[in-house]
């Protein structure tokens, strides 16, 4: 057994903190207060390879697999969730869905620019009645010669207003439902009927941004059908599957965060003429922390490396998302109590963390989902099937 | 355009303690990096070429096995070829057999313009590769250059800082030059995620010992005997002066005068 990092992702490991303490870091606030994405950021991403981190070089892609993508997460996490969900959204569920379900030549027409942020990606599913009921999904495509004409809404789609290319759910076949019933489609910015609609504010990760996306009478030719009619909602499962994965790693970038900052001020922090960390209760609220830490960052980078092996990851990849998320909000609340009324403050990052950490539970399949996706996993053996 | 590049691994400084019971370094947890001045000569060679139509920029160093890391990060943030002169004696052996060997692989590779390498290195802050080097190869050298830019046909121009500004010089190829942060430093680029990920494939760095270049065991004689490591006094408690600024410089003198600073 083996557990330490390849030479090429150690090195990649350095450069990404780097980036994201130098690049990053200094923005986090900012986009915060502003509500949008610093696209000077999103810019430097793009122009230093780290758009296409998972993906072949062939598509101008990294080619640094599942387990770069989660280091990359891990890092820009750990200095800003906000930019953190950009990526995300492009990446891990935008880009990705057209890497997992589409074909050669939708890959190579549309990964090279993806890869180098000169376009961004937004993966369109939930609706307004269809959130971790997915399947429920109205959108609706239907096929008119050498083209489908898509009519509907999405909501809550993050990077929508500033999405150049969309991978988007929609009902072909009402009949079959989403066994055969559900297609995946590209569409692309300027197609005519598309428009940006609602801007979401949010609680935290205000520097995200997040849309409704209306389709009205949006014609988009038969090529831009990922993979084959009636597949979509496979492709769109699977690449939630690796969404949560890199959205876990993104949890455990903030909760390594929080730990830091709690450690440096209980060290310094002199009460009754002691530092802080000198208390028993606060050095157990730092033990139960670290400890949690290893244990998500074990199980983080030992599923990148079952997908980067080809082996089956869906519980794993559950698991992440499930601990990571409320490990990332408790870690940071546990920060906050260390700093007392600092930690409260809003010239101080902790109360943005707060913010931002909460929405791990929601996004990418509710905890709820995932412990549903979990139980599945751990019944099936047992006979048990376990339905939504 | 050749460029090479002489770069060295170093301790990081922040992670190198000292045991004050064992009165050694000690290494356990060190994590050992590319020389930073370094990396500001290699930006420096990869924005000349870039600026002047594209060349070669070759990465070169010695030392342990484990230094071929410095090369491979080297390639990764752009360099096209890497050498690594193996021989764990090497490092240990001092300064002067370092550019002994640095020069006869520099000698072997043909027409080269520049020899860059950083001001200094972190370990012992001597800045003497560069005119050993220069020595080694009859070359001119240029010390604490903040700059490099392409004249015209074999010329070269360094800027150099000075107190009173910056000093502009002229230089024929082929020459070593050693490269300062200066005032305001540029920056050196991040490794791109590509070619780290193809930075460690098999056969990239060439690596050759130092009696492959020709060097005897006399040229490999260090230069300096070690007599042992002498740890600075243990600093003592500060003292912090209050009160209004007159009655602080007050309180001052008569401490200085006491302890007969001044």
């Amino acid at each position: 057994m083996d557990f330490s990092l390849p030479k090429t992702h150690q090195l990649f490991r350095k450069m990404v903190w780097e980036f994201a303490e130098q690049e990053v870091l200094p923005k986090a606030k900012q986009v915060d207060v502003q509500g949008w994405p610093d696209m000077d950021v999103v810019r430097k991403l793009g122009e230093n390879g780290l758009l296409g981190t998972p993906f072949p070089q062939k598509y101008n892609g990294a080619g640094l697999g599942e387990l770069g993508y989660c280091l990359l997460m891990e890092a820009i996490g750990a200095v800003c969730t906000s930019t953190a969900t950009f990526v995300g959204a492009h990446i891990g569920i935008g880009v990705m869905a057209i890497y997992l379900g589409g074909n050669e030549a939708q890959k190579q027409r549309y990964l090279p620019d993806l890869c180098t942020g000169k376009k961004i990606a937004a993966f369109c599913l939930t609706e307004p009645n269809a959130g971790s009921d997915a399947a429920s999904i109205k959108t609706r495509a239907i096929r008119d010669g050498d083209q489908w004409i898509i009519n509907g809404s999405k909501i809550y789609i993050t990077n929508g207003p500033i999405a150049d290319v969309m991978t988007v759910l929609a009902v072909t076949d009402p009949a079959l439902g989403s066994r055969g019933g559900v297609t995946a489609f590209v569409v692309e910015k300027g197609m005519s009927g598309l428009s940006v609609g609602t801007i979401e504010h949010k609680l935290g990760i205000r520097g995200s941004a997040t849309s409704e996306i209306i389709f009205d009478e949006v014609a988009v030719p038969a090529a831009n059908v990922v993979g084959q009619v009636g597949a979509g909602f496979i492709t769109f499962m699977q690449t939630l599957d690796t969404g949560r994965l890199g959205l876990g790693a993104a949890t455990l970038g903030g909760a390594e965060t929080a730990l830091d900052m709690m450690c440096r001020y209980a060290a310094g922090r002199m009460q009754f003429g002691k530092p802080l960390a000198d208390k028993q209760s606060i050095q157990w609220l730092i033990a139960d922390t670290a400890t949690d830490v290893e244990v998500l960052r074990s199980l983080i980078y030992r599923t990148a490396w079952m997908v980067d092996t080809g082996q089956p990851y869906t519980r794993e990849a559950g698991m992440c998302k499930l601990f990571g998320s409320e490990l990332a909000s408790r870690a940071v609340s546990r920060a906050i109590q260390v700093h007392g009324a600092l930690g409260y403050s809003r010239d101080f990052p902790l109360e943005r963390m707060w913010r931002d950490a909460r929405i791990a539970e929601i996004f990418e399949g509710t905890n709820e989902i995932q412990r549903i996706v979990i139980a599945e996993q751990v019944l099936r053996p047992y006979g048990v099937r376990v339905r939504p | 355009m050749r460029i090479v590049v002489c770069m060295k691994q170093v301790y990081d400084p922040k992670t190198v303690k000292i045991s004050r019971s064992r009165e050694e370094f000690d290494l356990r947890e060190a994590i050992k990096i590319t020389n930073p001045p370094d990396k500001l000569a290699l930006e420096t060679a990869l924005r000349l070429c870039e600026a002047n139509g594209g060349g070669d920029v070759i990465a070169l160093t010695a030392g342990e096995a484990q230094a071929e890391d410095v090369v491979r990060e080297a390639i990764a943030i752009g360099a096209d070829r890497g050498l690594l002169i193996a021989d764990p004696e090497l490092a240990a052996a001092g300064g002067r057999a370092v550019a002994k060997a640095l020069a006869a692989a520099i000698s072997l590779l043909g027409v080269v313009d520049l020899v860059l390498t950083g001001q200094a290195g972190l370990m012992d802050g001597a800045g003497c590769l560069a005119p050993r080097l220069a020595a080694e190869l009859g070359w001119p050298v240029v010390l604490d250059a903040v700059a490099v830019t392409y004249a015209l046909a074999g010329e070269f121009e360094a800027t150099v800082a000075s107190d009173d500004g910056a000093l502009l010089m002229p230089m024929a190829a082929p020459v070593v030059v050693a490269i300062a942060p200066g005032p305001a430093p540029i920056r050196p680029r991040y490794p791109n995620p590509a070619r780290i990920a193809n930075a460690w494939q098999p056969g990239l760095v060439e690596i050759c010992t130092p009696r492959e270049l020709g060097l005897d065991a006399e040229a490999l004689a260090p230069d300096v005997e070690p007599g042992g490591l002498v740890l600075p006094p243990e600093r003592t408690r500060g003292e912090v002066i209050g009160g209004t600024v007159s009655a602080a410089a007050e309180q001052l003198v008569g401490i200085l005068l006491v302890k007969r600073v001044v």
